[in-house]
């Protein structure tokens, strides 16, 4: 095997081989992020089921109880935490992600690896998360059908993995963008933060997308997440279905910023560390 | 590339920018992709030119040299000389701005002990990743983890998060997982310094066995003369981003530790030295009495001076040259050209690498001429030259040094005419040129 370290690449070489030779790391790194992440507190990894049982719960009071926003006839804390966990995973993957290169400096000026396991460990452990705030979820799913509310299970919701994998794309795509133009424009750093709380806004997370008027909802579709959240709230309770064609502006939003992201990225990862 | 043949580096050059990298502000940024999108050449015209001209800075300038398969190289010389640029370039850390690397097999690095430990985790969780992290297999690391702790002595406390481990305890288990890396080629940095005096000891006995094992190419950066001759048995010394001198660690060595002496010797009684013109040059001393150089001595300076020859109009520089061969194959020469007062700066540089330059073979004595252009002159001033002798071999394209001295003669130039001009006029500038000037308008 010959390694050759040349001045220039083209921009659309990618060597999978190598990050697949490396996915051993991508599982560490993923394992290594959840396990130091609530070492030393007193619950331990009982957080993982307090977390979005805490945020749902702001949103309750504030939405629920203050202003009194109808969720559409689904039960408040349901409607709140369906919305949750999947901006969290958008949120988890595609935050970390933005900040891949310029945050894992001390690892990447030291050793080389291919630049792509830690966006791709970002992915497990959101997952993994998403899989345990599901587990809660279904708790209060649960507790809801037991005082009797007239929700039900769609057969739509063996989608469920499909809406998932959207939302994972469209972080790991919108992350690798800002990761590789962050490289360069430094300023992205502190847009972000008021990018990402608009778009947690322009998401029908604490609000049902039936408040907004039809010509409105069409421009929502553009946004990736629209389709996972409202869908998935469909199919677990019957209540408010979507258009299938509500899905399209999304995924191809996804497809292109995806496709360019990780152009980008690889053709960004390989002289960032001159720059940041 | 053949089969012993374990790195080769081809031309290898790296610029950095200093200061701040990015393109003065966003407009200037979008009208530099703009221009490089429709095919001009972005440089031209913008104001990008000019400030990333001034900023740059080559850490690398056409590296070349090859390392069999085995061989263990020390990398030496100053700070700021390029090795840790061409460590990088090496680990893939980061990529060359011209040239190529080929290497054979897989690359371990140790740049650092305890890349990517996490202070919450335990001993036993880092080794995992530290060990996965350099690039190690999981099967891999469970086969060596009974001789990684071994080797660390932290046995006891392998179930501790290692925030809670002496610095020492710290130091010692990351270098036993590096240490335990089989790669075809290690990269090692200045990491041998950690730890008690039994530790460092410890290291150096495992380095040794992995130089000396006949399948790990071992490449080491170090400050310490010392630990280089007893890992390596070959050096490459760099200065300025070249390789200054390439051979038996043992000699190249002594000429580094020689050359520092100098340096602490020129050093120490002239502490207003910033202020100071550049060293002036040793001219009670002809120049094949010096002994201030550096070299394989393969052919030898004998005697040299810049003059400016009134017949033909042109400054015209000669060598006399020996050696205690018939021929020379390869020579090439150096001469840069420094004007007193002007420190860090050269003149020009004249180097017979570049058009034409001398022929593959020259005679084994004789002397050199080269001729400056009839439309150049030196502003009136003092220069001082330095002269480096050099033979390239063709087949490795290695440039040893064969001679080299700082400082090997100056010169002095007069406001004698040139040019047709009566007297130069004294100008800042460090040279005169032929100048055609025009004027267009209208009355």
């Amino acid at each position: 095997m010959i390694i050759t370290i040349e001045a220039k690449a083209p921009w659309w070489k990618f060597d999978l081989a190598e990050i697949w030779a490396y996915r051993h790391l991508v599982m560490l790194f993923a394992t290594r992020s959840l396990a130091t992440m609530y070492k030393q507190s007193v619950l331990g990894p009982v957080w993982f089921l307090v977390q979005p049982f805490l945020s749902a719960f702001v949103f309750y009071v504030v939405f629920g109880l203050l202003i009194r926003l109808s969720t559409g006839g689904m039960p408040h804390m349901l409607f709140y935490m369906s919305g949750m966990i999947f901006w969290h995973l958008f949120v988890n993957v595609f935050q970390q992600t933005s900040v891949s290169l310029s945050g894992n400096m001390h690892l990447h000026g030291k050793v080389f690896f291919p630049r792509l396991v830690m966006p791709l460990s970002y992915i497990v452990s959101g997952a993994v998360l998403f899989g345990l705030n599901l587990v809660a979820l279904l708790c209060f799913y649960g507790y809801y059908r037991l005082q009797g509310v007239a929700i039900a299970f769609q057969p739509q919701v063996f989608l469920a993995p499909l809406l998932v994998l959207q939302t994972v794309l469209a972080g790991l795509g919108f992350g690798l963008c800002v990761a590789a133009a962050t490289v360069r424009f430094r300023d992205l750093k502190y847009a972000l933060p008021t990018i990402i709380q608009f778009w947690m806004f322009m998401t029908p997370i604490f609000y049902s997308s039936m408040r907004v008027s039809p010509a409105m909802r069409r421009y929502m579709w553009i946004n990736p997440l629209y389709g996972p959240v409202e869908f998935f709230r469909f199919s677990i309770s019957g209540i408010n279905p979507i258009p299938p064609e509500a899905f399209l502006p999304g995924m191809l939003l996804t497809a292109v910023v995806l496709t360019t992201g990780l152009f980008w990225f690889n053709h960004a990862q390989r002289n960032f560390i001159d720059v940041v | 590339m053949n089969a012993t043949t374990s790195i080769r580096v081809e031309d290898v050059s790296k610029r950095y920018e200093i200061g701040s990298v990015t393109r003065l502000n966003l407009s200037d940024e979008i009208v530099y992709h703009l221009r490089r999108l429709i095919g001009m050449n972005p440089d031209t015209l913008s104001k990008v030119d000019k400030v990333v001209r001034d900023r740059e800075f080559w850490a690398l300038k056409d590296v070349s040299f090859e390392i069999k398969q085995g061989e263990a190289v020390a990398l030496i010389g100053a700070n700021g000389a390029g090795k840790s640029t061409m460590l990088k370039i090496l680990s893939r850390i980061t990529t060359p701005t011209a040239g190529r690397i080929l290497v054979a097999g897989r690359v371990g690095t140790m740049l650092e002990v305890g890349t990517g430990f996490h202070p919450e985790m335990t001993g036993r969780e880092n080794i995992f990743l530290n060990g996965a992290i350099l690039g190690m297999s999981r099967r891999e690391i469970e086969r060596k983890f009974d001789a990684i702790v071994e080797f660390s002595g932290v046995g006891r406390f392998l179930d501790t998060p290692v925030k809670r481990y002496s610095s020492g305890m710290y130091v010692r288990l990351a270098f036993a997982v590096a240490s335990h890396l089989e790669p075809d080629v290690l990269i090692v940095d200045e990491v041998l310094s950690v730890g008690d005096a039994l530790f460092q000891a410890k290291c150096i006995e495992r380095m040794k066995s992995i130089a000396t094992n006949s399948h790990t190419t071992v490449i080491f950066v170090s400050h310490s003369m010392a630990s280089v001759r007893s890992l390596c048995a070959r050096s490459i010394w760099f200065e300025d981003g070249c390789i200054l001198m390439d051979g038996d660690s043992e000699e190249v060595t002594d000429a580094y530790l020689q050359k520092q002496e100098a340096l602490k010797g020129a050093r120490a009684p002239a502490p207003r030295l910033a202020s100071q013109p550049p060293p002036a040059v040793k001219s009670e001393i002809p120049l094949r009495a010096r002994t201030d150089r550096v070299g394989d001595g393969r052919w030898r300076a004998e005697n040299a001076a810049m003059r400016f020859d009134k017949a033909c109009g042109q400054w015209l520089c000669s060598l006399d040259y020996t050696s205690e061969q018939s021929e020379i194959v390869g020579a090439i020469l150096v001469v840069v050209v420094h004007r007193e007062g002007v420190p860090g700066k050269c003149v020009v540089v004249l180097d017979s690498r570049c058009m034409g330059g001398l022929p593959a073979r020259i005679p084994g004595k004789g002397t050199i001429q080269v001729a400056l252009p009839r439309d150049f002159a030196f502003a009136p001033g003092r220069y001082f030259c330095d002269l480096t002798c050099k033979t390239r071999v063709a087949r490795t394209g290695y440039e040893g040094f064969a001679d080299q001295v700082r400082s090997a003669f100056a010169f002095r130039v007069d406001d004698s005419p040139v040019f047709g001009w009566h007297r130069l006029p004294l100008t800042p500038g460090l040279m005169h040129v032929q100048q055609e000037w025009k004027v267009e308008g209208t009355p």
